[in-house]
């Protein structure tokens, strides 16, 4: 078991928060810069083909 | 500019219900500072519910409809039921230790159902990946995003059908927070940490959704691409 001290005092419960508070940070940062991405990839896609012109 | 104004206005109330959870509202009597904790993860195991109750409504809406925007909706509660499911499990470890004197017991329905919960969360992702055709994809996700869905009332309700560490639920009814009536701050951090942590939720649902559209468009534009010179229609010959 790995021991980290006086489990329960403050400093414990910040870090706590800071690992949760933090990782649900780093989901939003990612998924904004995974919206931005998609959107560039999007509107830098050359334009279809008009469908009654032949591939 | 919605979503922006959304995403600020979650940022800046997980960050006041933080130091209030943190700073203002008193220690616990009994579990000291640990009880700060619980403000995170109730918020998050309601969340986590709400995210895979999304999930299987949308994926009922896809089944019947088959409509794309169901299928993002469904995709966007599991990514997102994950998160939640996952800052739960760590927020209840935390707590745990300094209060139960353990980070985890297999032994306890609460405990394993949750991690089951987020077994097959983590799975219904997975299925996703298996295959690129965007309706047969959605489909099979649709089907185990329901019977997933199962998992959620056991979680919840494990607490009231088995005994084990994890105390009775928080949210089945409202005097259950009220009686014994819990100090008013404490009250009212749950609240506010639950209303901040809402904010969030929302403002990730609607960009993973949007990534989601973005994702099943893209992948529509690139299987017209490719169609149209395999279904060219064959020149019928000349007499």
């Amino acid at each position: 078991m790995i021991d980290f001290g006086a489990v329960g005092d403050l400093a414990f419960v910040v870090s706590a928060y800071g690992m949760i508070l933090g990782g649900i940070g780093l989901y939003a940062f990612s998924l904004g810069r995974r919206l931005r991405r998609a959107r560039h990839a999007t509107s830098a896609a050359p334009p279809e083909p008009p469908a009654d012109r032949p591939a | 500019m919605a979503t922006r104004v959304l995403g600020i206005g979650a940022l800046a109330a997980v960050a006041g219900a933080t130091a209030f959870a943190l700073f203002v509202v008193p220690a616990d009597m009994n579990q000291g500072e640990g009880q700060r904790i619980m403000y995170v993860h109730v918020a998050s195991a309601w969340l986590a519910y709400l995210s895979f109750g999304v999930t299987a409504a949308a994926s009922v809406w896809w089944l019947v409809r088959h409509d794309p925007r169901a299928d993002a909706v469904a995709l966007a509660g599991a990514e997102v039921g994950v998160l939640f499911t996952a800052a739960t499990i760590w927020a209840g470890m935390m707590w745990g230790r300094p209060v139960w004197g353990t980070y985890w017991q297999w032994e306890d329905p609460r405990l394993t159902t949750t991690a089951l919960l987020l077994a097959l969360y983590v799975g219904y992702l997975l299925i996703r990946r298996l295959t690129d055709e965007p309706a047969q994809r959605a489909t099979r996700a649709a089907v185990v995003g329901i019977i997933a869905a199962i998992d959620i009332p056991i979680v919840h309700f494990s607490v009231v059908w088995w005994r084990g560490l994890h105390q009775g639920p928080t949210f089945i009814s409202p005097d259950t927070i009220l009686s014994p009536p819990a100090p008013g701050q404490f009250v009212a951090a749950l609240l506010l940490m639950l209303g901040a942590f809402s904010l969030a939720w929302l403002w990730m649902m609607v960009n993973r959704y949007r990534l989601a559209r973005l994702e099943w468009e893209g992948e529509e534009s690139a299987r017209r691409g490719r169609l149209p010179r395999l279904a060219a229609p064959v020149p019928e010959p000349r007499s």
